[in-house]
């Protein structure tokens, strides 16, 4: 086991709200090349008229995603594919309908393809150079909150896909399990306005596993926390507090400075900092683009969704995460895949046993745990510099379409030819995969194939372009 | 090429799995995609959008499934058809006597992207079935800049006009008749706003002004010459106009929100009510104290015990007089919809100054249900000398409570003592409810 696994006592999750990692975590690239981000205008997008819609700064804190962009699963099918929702796609995810999609929200493409610069964000960021960063987590479902949110409390979300409140009493969460296992789960929402998300209907008659924003603090203050605990930020604007969750269009700066403060409780004493693993994770990616296409999920948990007909193969849109403890070393960068069930996963490899015999669902069973990050033998107290550090974006990393197309492209381009060959020979016969050199090749042959092959997904001058 | 054949085929094969077309949302992709062709749109023709997208959707997805999925799916449509931006119905009584009453809400957030400003605002019109209706907007306001501590600015701008035909008045004090019972109609606007500052450990500063025009237009029931004259009722047929402006102070501990243990508010405030027109000009002191106490061991939760102070004041200046449909009242449920002396009549008793203590029991049995238990006291008193814990009334009661999210969106009781017994019951799903002036009462 690591190192730090032995001391660790306390697991505590912050989960926020719909932001992708290259929205949030991209431009941190800038500062350490590990970082599977962006530099400067790096990927496209292309919008309904076919403008292509780089990656760039420019986020803001709010009043730029007015219209919530979509993240319910046809629209995410949309987002990663670049076709319809039930319509078949051709290949692995391309990550193609970011731009469109948010069109069809009523929202402005290139807004959705625009990110945080490092300064913005500058606790987030500060945790992020201090401790250490997930490059692969991805969000569980490619889909919405509720089914995402399942995951880390269940290991799966029972093929819900839906925005329907996960209400399963009698299924084990990893609350009911910890405590089965003589430990200690709970959920720490902010306030009974706020409540929590999708278990609301759950507070009333089990309480034991709740407690509220003062809760943790005076828990952690106290080194009271339980074994596990799920953190929630406030979701609404209500009476003095502003909602905090980062969910679009919430105020950004808000939930920046919530993540500073859970992390602070669990340093306001050091017998509970010296033996807490603490995980800030979005839920999902929340529409917004991210480039690095979700693989497919090894281990289905076997849960299907009826209506719509969904099988889950693939993973949800990669999500910001972030492992603080002082075990872990300053500026690592993880490579390891994790997903949402990887939060239930952890807790039970650290206090149930190993998930593979003991958790209840297949994808837990399988999700990598973060006991890996907990290298260090000795605790380290040093503290985050808060202050911001501005980055200067690389105005040469404009477009990797002008990069050489990778063996992966060029047998998307093969597929999609063969297929093109049966709809449209005299067109097939036009276009010559040979002469496919570069990424941007590679999309706009995709595009113009597709264009013929699902001409009810295409709208002029829609196409793929990494 | 037959190998570039298969990869094609089993691509295609492998993603015709991930997913298939829906019949309920076929129908919303091609809404979307009409909709992108005549982009752009306003922000508002987009919430309306999505609107006409979801809600048939959400709807269709209802009967495609069966069991306990179709329940899940039922409650998904219910969160689009309820809540959110745009256009909802807004269900739930308006004041105590109104019967039960429907109508629409319209609900948009916004936030400012120049602007460290957050914005809520609703308009909605509620009516019910015995005449009674109410129609007006608010817009809530929130600074959103840089906070270390959660706590921002807020406030309130609103406009309400209520019609509310038939309300009880049993004659002013403490010693009124049940027997005794007319029948007054009210029109009344209100039009303001409210600011709420966060100050360090808990405390709040507030400050309102409010417009507020009252037309008070008959009274019909026994009219007895002893209970309902213009010398005894003030303001009895009268019309009045005010500028009333006050503020205060508020606490609150913990300041962050706890679950179990002792929690407590103090809500105070001063507000000078000037008549425009008349002799009805007047000042209000208000205090409202609260604490909860929630008793658990590590495991189980034991319940609430709850208790509230009330206390208000009202000058007059020399040949002043404070309308009576001004006046607090107790008794069942007030007009703001509080519960106090429950087994009394609804606006049971009425005068300028009044002094209540509650205490409550609530413990939750299963799911969003709860048992309630309480013992209400208190008085009403024409002269501030009379307020004491002298001559009070009593309400004992019990019955039940719905919660969302430990919310109470349906109350039903039985209290008894004093006059008798009462039977109430209390449903609001509204997403809008309007606010409440500090002082109208």
């Amino acid at each position: 086991m690591p190192a730090g696994s032995d001391n660790l006592k306390h697991i505590v999750v912050l989960m926020m709200e719909n932001r992708s990692f290259d929205h949030l975590f991209g431009y941190l690239k800038l500062e350490n090349s590990e970082i599977d981000g962006i530099v400067g205008n790096d990927y496209a997008n292309l919008d309904s008229t076919g403008e292509p819609c780089r990656t760039t700064d420019g986020a803001i804190y709010q009043g730029q995603l007015v219209a919530d962009p979509g993240h319910d699963v046809d629209d995410v099918y949309f987002q990663m594919f670049g076709v319809p929702f039930g319509t078949p796609a051709i290949g692995d995810p391309n990550m193609s309908g970011f731009a469109q999609s948010y069109e069809q929200q009523g929202g402005n493409a290139p807004d959705i393809m625009r990110c945080y610069r490092p300064e913005q964000v500058p606790n987030t960021a500060a945790l992020a150079r201090h401790y250490a960063v997930c490059n692969k987590w991805f969000s569980s479902v490619a889909g919405p909150t509720l089914p995402n949110r399942a995951f880390a409390h269940f290991g799966t979300s029972f093929g819900r896909l839906d925005m329907s409140p996960v209400y399963f009493s009698g299924k084990p969460s990893i609350y009911q399990r910890l405590r089965e296992a003589g430990a200690q789960g709970k959920i720490y929402y902010y306030s009974k306005q706020s409540g929590t998300m999708g278990l609301t209907f759950l507070l009333n008659n089990q309480s034991d596993y709740f407690g509220l924003w003062g809760d943790f603090e005076s828990d952690c203050k106290s080194d009271r926390l339980p074994q596990y605990s799920f953190v929630e930020p406030p979701y609404y604007d209500n009476g003095p507090v502003i909602a905090a969750d980062q969910h679009p269009d919430h105020d950004v700066r808000a939930g920046d400075n919530f993540i500073r403060q859970v992390y602070e409780a669990i340093r306001s004493n050091d017998n509970t900092w010296h033996s807490t693993l603490l995980l800030v994770v979005w839920d999902e990616h929340g529409g917004i683009f991210d480039h690095v296409p979700p693989p497919k999920v090894d281990h289905p948990d076997g849960f299907t969704s009826t209506a719509p007909l969904y099988d889950f193969a693939y993973y949800g849109v990669r999500v910001p995460a972030l492992a603080i403890s002082p075990y872990i070393e300053k500026g690592f960068v993880s490579q390891t895949l994790f997903e949402h069930a990887s939060l239930p996963a952890t807790a039970t490899m650290q206090f149930i046993g190993d998930p593979k015999a003991e958790a209840p669902y297949e994808r837990e069973r399988n999700a990598n745990t973060l006991l890996e990050l907990l290298t260090l033998d000795g605790p380290r107290d040093d503290l985050p510099d808060w202050s911001a550090h501005p980055v200067m974006l690389d105005p040469t990393a404009v477009s990797s379409s002008a990069h050489d197309a990778a063996q992966l492209h060029l047998d998307h381009v093969n597929e999609v030819h063969a297929v093109l060959q049966q709809r449209d020979p005299v067109l097939a016969a036009t276009m010559d995969p040979g002469s496919v050199k570069t990424e941007g090749d590679a999309a706009q042959f995709v595009a113009k194939a597709m264009a013929v092959i699902h001409p009810e997904s295409t709208e002029p001058g829609t196409g793929v372009r990494p | 090429m037959k190998r570039q054949m298969a990869m094609a085929f089993a691509a295609l094969t492998f993603a015709i799995s991930a997913s298939a077309a829906d019949p309920c949302d076929l129908p919303a992709a091609n809404k979307n995609r009409v909709w992108t062709i005549h982009r752009p749109h306003s922000w508002l023709a987009n919430v309306e959008h999505k609107q006409y997208v979801e809600v048939p959707r959400t709807w269709c997805h209802i009967w495609e499934t069966h069991g306990i999925d179709r329940v899940q799916k039922a409650i998904d449509f219910g969160r689009v058809f309820f809540t959110g931006d745009g256009l909802h119905p807004a269900l739930g009584g308006i004041v105590p006597g109104s019967g039960f009453a429907g109508g629409l809400t319209y609900n948009l957030e916004r936030a400012s992207a120049t602007l460290p400003l957050r914005y809520a605002g609703s308009v909605e019109a509620r009516g019910s079935y015995n005449g009674f209706w109410t129609a007006g907007s608010k817009l809530d306001i929130w600074g959103s800049g840089n906070s270390r501590n959660d706590r921002h600015i807020h406030a309130l701008l609103d406009v309400e006009h209520y019609e509310l035909p038939q309300l009880p008045y049993f004659g002013l004090g403490n010693n009124s008749l049940l027997a005794n019972k007319n029948l007054f109609s009210l029109a009344q606007t209100i039009g303001g706003g409210n600011i709420e500052v966060p100050l360090p450990a808990g405390f709040f500063i507030t400050a309102d002004v409010t417009g507020l025009w009252n037309s008070q237009l008959g009274m019909r029931g026994v009219f007895s010459p002893t209970i309902v004259t213009p010398a005894n009722t003030p303001g009895l047929g009268v019309d009045t106009t005010y500028l009333a402006a006050g503020g205060g102070f508020d606490w609150i501990y913990p300041v962050a929100p706890r679950l179990k243990g002792i929690s407590t508010s103090v809500t105070t405030g001063y507000h000078v009510f000037h008549a425009a027109s008349g002799p009805y000009s007047f000042r209000r002191l208000d205090a409202l104290w609260q604490s909860r106490y929630t008793m658990a061991t590590k495991k189980i939760e034991l319940g609430t015990i709850s208790a509230t102070v009330r206390f208000v004041e009202a000058y007059a200046p020399a040949g002043n007089a404070i309308p009576f449909y001004l006046q607090p009242t107790i008794g069942g449920t007030d007009i703001n919809n509080v519960d106090v002396l429950r087994s009394y009549a609804d606006y049971r008793f009425r005068a300028p100054n009044l002094l209540t203590l509650q205490t409550e029991y609530e413990r939750t049995i299963w799911g969003p249900f709860a048992l309630l238990g309480f013992h209400d006291v208190g008085r009403v008193a024409e002269q501030r000398s009379d307020i004491g814990i002298v001559h009070m009334r009593h309400s004992f009661g019990a019955g039940f409570i719905v919660q969302v999210g430990s919310l109470p969106i349906m109350k039903f009781y039985y209290a008894w003592a004093g006059e008798g017994t009462h039977t109430t019951y209390t449903l609001n799903t509204n997403n809008f409810t309007f606010s409440e002036p500090a002082g109208v009462f």
